[in-house]
């Protein structure tokens, strides 16, 4: 398989097929970590799609730190923060009204498993403080290393690693017995 | 296996996935993007050339010229390298934030530590066309993790209204007590609670902005601080519209955020205004009690909407207010119309003609065919928000000017925020936002050959205005701009009813370039005792 820095050579270059690759490379990664995060998988598509999107247009000066990967999960996160941070600025609906829209409406997003005991994961996932869920997600998901994801919180290495620890921690002791091993 | 382990495993497994048909879409969508943007790119061949020319001696000089120009002026952009003299805001734009960040690390510790943040929060009006009004009242926002407490003044110490958000689990629970109307209210926002915006999240969301700004500011001084700017358009960070825009002013020295400014949020129900949000007065590690953010119902308040009971309230001692059935979208028809011209000309009472534009208004008052007066209104726009006059920075002016015509003489005066006249525009605009709660909708009618229809409003409706005051306005049924605006009220002085009428409209003047600034004729002296 060709890789990242060789298809964003490509990609620069205008080379369509070069994007499909990246696109099917990344893309599940991608939904799974924006889903994860927002809690909402019907947006997440729209997430993965403005990203991509942000991500051709800026292609041309593109210059990579760190993987692809990172770079694109990254991408994901800071969108992620801005709709929570445009929902907190402005919202544009009651909160009413918004979790009556986002209630039962099954989108084209869909869990890989789909059983009570993911259900229950995932339900606890959404109750963990965001810092904690992002950190996670961010390592799991997208493999990020800790330095990287410290970098894009602004926080030590230390924070990010400890925000890991309790929020599996958290997790853990939420589910005690309802997910088995 | 150990605990963690098994987690990450089973989160590894919660995995999502979307339908072929989505994937094929978006991959289309995206490729689209980058056809487009290869297009773009193949146009823009010509900034590559010039930034060439920036490796020559002039093409240095030029930059050199740039650097001194975005100090003194704010230009849109700015130059990354070095940083030249202790200036760091002149810095690579995405290294800022981050610096900033390990600066107030410095200066306050670590922000995760920040347990309660306070600060000031007002809000001015602004209309399209020129000025508007600060409010009234000022909000003191006290912000710790998962909780939220607002104190709103009524001027600098009349507390009027304090609002708790506590998050509860999952939950956000809302209590807000109005000392005024001696009521509350509560609701509680399920799975709202505050875990996702905690404190320091609030503080380096702002200051990663910078990454993004559009612009450098003039350096101004906020709080006997000396301060640095930075514009940030809000279509940078979100999908938001472009003319809302974000100003973030920083200590110099301390390099701690100092003021956040947001322009142009509309307001609601009120297309023909927008507003400005102001925080500033920043106060980390606010030394308050615990008590603070547990809600208090003093004794005897009722469970109700402050607007009902002010409602309640007016009934008893105004009586019956009459609500015409305004069609929807008539409003909003009047204000676009208006947010279409660019300069305006009116007759005041029968006397005056007096012509505005955005940034500058004259009257000019005639006895007879014969010139008396002109008086002359500028606004000094240096370095304004576009969405906005910014009239309530200290830069601030308003330069009036009066000629005389016939004593030969001429004085001039110059106002500031406090003092400064009120833009004719905001008050057009303003009556025209308040058609759609009119008393009466008037029978059609033709004034000066043009048809129009109209409108009646009681200025009693609103506040502690007396009962005689009345305003009825009609508008052209083509285009919708106004014909005919009239006042009636009774003087206080005289106890006579007195009729103000603007009338004669004219919309988007021929008038020469200069005809918004004073002319003084050479032998006109400057009447020394009048100046301020």
């Amino acid at each position: 398989m060709l890789d990242d820095n060789r298809l964003l050579r490509r990609v620069k270059r205008g080379d369509r097929d070069a994007l499909r690759l990246i696109y099917e490379k990344h893309e599940g990664d991608l939904l799974s970590l924006a889903a994860n995060l927002l809690h909402d998988p019907d947006r997440a598509e729209d997430v993965v799609q403005d990203v991509f999107v942000a991500f051709v247009r800026s292609a041309p000066k593109l210059r990579l730190r760190r993987t692809l990967r990172a770079y694109l999960a990254t991408a994901v996160a800071n969108r992620v923060r801005d709709h929570f941070r445009r929902r907190v600025r402005r919202p544009t609906v009651s909160l009413e009204d918004a979790a009556h829209l986002t209630a039962d409406v099954r989108g084209p997003v869909h869990m890989v498993i789909d059983n009570e005991q993911m259900h229950k994961l995932r339900q606890a996932v959404g109750t963990l403080p965001y810092e904690q869920r992002e950190v996670i997600m961010l390592r799991v998901h997208a493999d990020m290393k800790f330095r990287d994801i410290a970098e894009h919180q602004n926080v030590s290495v230390k924070t990010a690693l400890s925000r890991y620890r309790y929020g599996l921690g958290k997790l853990h002791s939420m589910l005690n017995g309802e997910v088995s091993q | 296996m150990r605990p963690n382990d098994f987690m990450e495993e089973m989160l590894g497994k919660l995995r999502y996935q979307t339908t072929a048909e989505s994937r094929r879409r978006t991959l289309q969508n995206i490729t689209d993007a980058l056809d487009e943007s290869q297009k773009t790119l193949s146009a823009a061949g010509r900034p590559q050339r010039r930034r060439l020319t920036l490796n020559t001696r002039p093409g240095r000089l030029a930059l050199a010229a740039a650097v001194i120009l975005i100090v003194l002026g704010g230009v849109t952009f700015w130059p990354s390298g070095s940083d030249p003299g202790g200036q760091w805001w002149l810095g690579p734009p995405a290294a800022l934030s981050a610096e900033i960040l390990d600066s107030m690390e410095s200066a306050i510790g670590p922000l995760e530590k920040v347990s309660v943040l306070a600060f000031r929060e007002r809000v001015a009006f602004v209309g399209k066309f020129g000025s508007t009004h600060i409010s009234a009242t000022q909000r003191r926002v006290y912000r710790g993790d998962g909780l939220r407490r607002r104190d709103r003044y009524y001027g600098d110490d009349r507390l009027d209204q304090t609002e708790w958000w506590i998050s509860e689990g999952n939950d956000l629970v809302y209590t807000s007590v109005s000392y005024e109307h001696q009521c509350y209210g509560t609701d509680r926002h399920e799975g709202q609670a505050y875990d996702q915006d905690p404190v320091a999240e609030h503080i380096t969301s702002y200051v990663g902005l910078l990454d993004r700004a559009d612009r450098l500011l003039e350096m101004r001084e906020f709080e006997g601080r000396k301060c640095v700017g930075f514009e940030i358009s809000a279509d940078a960070y979100g999908n938001n519209p472009p003319e809302w825009v974000d100003r973030i002013w920083f200590d110099t020295e301390t390099k701690l955020p100092v003021r956040i400014e947001h322009h142009g949020w509309p307001v609601t129900d009120h297309p023909e205004q927008t507003f400005t949000h102001i925080q500033d007065q920043f106060e980390y590690h606010a030394e308050v009690p615990a008590e603070m953010f547990a809600p208090v119902i003093p004794e005897g308040f009722v469970d109700a909407h402050p607007d009902e009971i002010r409602r309640q309230r007016e009934k008893l001692e105004k009586g019956e207010m009459a609500v015409a059935r305004v069609p929807d979208g008539v409003k909003e028809d009047l204000v676009a119309a208006l947010d279409q011209v660019t300069t305006v000309a009116y007759r005041e009472s029968g006397g005056p003609r007096v012509y505005l534009s955005r940034y500058a208004w004259r009257k000019d008052r005639f006895d007879g065919d014969h010139l008396r007066t002109t008086e002359w209104f500028v606004i000094e726009k240096k370095d304004m928000a576009p969405t906005s006059l910014d009239f309530n920075d200290e830069a601030f002016r308003l330069i009036h000017t009066v000629l005389d015509y016939d004593a030969r003489t001429y004085r001039q005066v110059t106002h500031g925020r406090e003092t400064r006249p009120r833009h004719p525009m905001d008050r057009i605009r303003f009556l025209v936002g308040y058609v759609d709660r009119a008393d009466e909708i008037l029978d059609n009618s033709v004034i000066d050959g043009i048809e129009c229809f109209g409108f009646k409003l009681s200025a009693k409706k609103y506040g502690s205005n007396p009962d005689h005051m009345l305003h009825r306005l009609w508008f052209d049924v083509t285009t919708n701009l106004p014909v005919r605006m009239e006042f009636e009220f009774v003087s206080e002085s005289t106890g006579r009813r007195v009729l103000d009428v603007k009338d004669q409209f004219a919309w988007d003047l021929d008038v020469p370039a200069d005809f918004w600034a004073p002319q003084i004729p050479p032998d006109v002296r400057r009447d020394e005792a009048a100046q301020n």
